[in-house]
């Protein structure tokens, strides 16, 4: 089960320091392993995926995917409230999305047989059947979290739109 | 597939003078939340130039009527050119935005989200037995009332520009 992606897309001058940083401790600080999974250098461009992952219970768990693309990055000098202050200008897209993982433990010990059809059709009648409500009710609490990590990567980037009712 | 029905037609209108940004954003969020929208933000782009800022915003917050039927308030927000400038305001300094705004609303009616009416010829017909007999009141109701909302968000937005409109 996913969340909607949440998308930033943001060209100007920022502080690339602050936005890495302040990201990965958000997720850190709201209870997420967060591991980078991708790292991709190129000229003027620049690739990072992370993913945090957070165990709800012994059966659930929420995964957050923040994937970051930037172009055209150089180095610039801005004037802010009459001091020089040195940034980076970029252009840059921003995804977040959730997800919830159910069964990601094997409590059964079903060992070979946590892949067979047998046990996958079981958890698929367990979530439909049986857990469904509860897991509407998760994905809601999963999606506001992904609107809170969104929110605070805007107040970092200064955005207009990073005063969130939600 | 969902079957989608626009209840409200795209209305547009614009603004050019001061306002604050932050509290302009924050005011559409608070009466969405107030009305029991959820918030689903599509897309939020920001680019920083030598003229100021240019913001684009869209949303399609909604309502769900039921696990069939969900209405949703189409907004774009549009703003160009804005700076930033420090005035008073009764004796107080205060920041404000100067820019150009155009905002787009549209009320549309969702239904059979997952497609899952549609799937047979039998099940399209039950589906439409339904909507004309069974749940017609309840749904034109809530029609009005969707109505009302669209009218009630699209005045929010206006009386708060209108608030900025003297200030000098």
């Amino acid at each position: 089960m996913g969340t909607t992606p949440l998308l930033i897309e943001y060209e100007g001058p920022f502080d690339m320091d602050e936005l890495y940083q302040g990201a990965f401790s958000y997720l850190e600080k709201l209870n997420y392993k967060v591991d980078e999974d991708q790292y991709k250098n190129k000229t003027n461009e620049l690739e990072i995926a992370w993913t945090g992952k957070r165990n709800v219970d012994p059966y659930v768990r929420f995964v957050i995917s923040v994937s970051f693309h930037f172009w055209g990055i150089k180095p610039v000098e801005v004037t802010i409230d009459g001091k020089k202050e040195k940034k980076t200008y970029a252009r840059f897209k921003i995804e977040i999305s959730g997800e919830i993982i159910t069964g990601y433990e094997d409590s059964l010990k079903s060992g070979d047989w946590k892949n067979s059809l047998f046990v996958r059709k079981l958890r698929d009648f367990f979530n439909k059947r049986i857990l469904n409500k509860d897991l509407i009710i998760l994905e809601d609490q999963l999606f506001y979290e992904t609107v809170d990590v969104q929110t605070h990567i805007k107040k970092i980037l200064n955005m207009e739109s990073s005063e969130s009712a939600y | 597939m969902s079957e989608k029905k626009i209840l409200v037609k795209p209305q547009t209108f614009e603004y050019s003078g001061l306002f604050i940004m932050k509290e302009f954003y924050h005011v559409i969020d608070t009466w969405l939340k107030e009305n029991g929208y959820d918030k689903e933000e599509k897309k939020v782009r920001e680019k920083v130039h030598e003229n100021g800022k240019d913001i684009k915003i869209k949303y399609e917050p909604y309502k769900r009527l039921n696990e069939f039927t969900k209405y949703v308030l189409r907004t774009e927000i549009v703003v160009t050119n804005m700076i930033t400038l420090q005035l008073e305001e009764e004796g107080n300094p205060k920041k404000f935005n100067k820019g150009d705004i155009s905002i787009e609303i549209e009320g549309i009616k969702l239904a059979d989200t997952e497609g899952h009416w549609e799937n047979k010829p039998f099940y399209f017909f039950l589906r439409t037995i339904f909507h004309k007999f069974i749940i017609k009141d309840e749904e034109g109701r809530m029609d009005d009332l969707f109505k009302k909302d669209c009218e009630s968000y699209k005045r929010e937005i206006l009386d708060y520009l209108n608030m900025h409109k003297f200030i000098e």
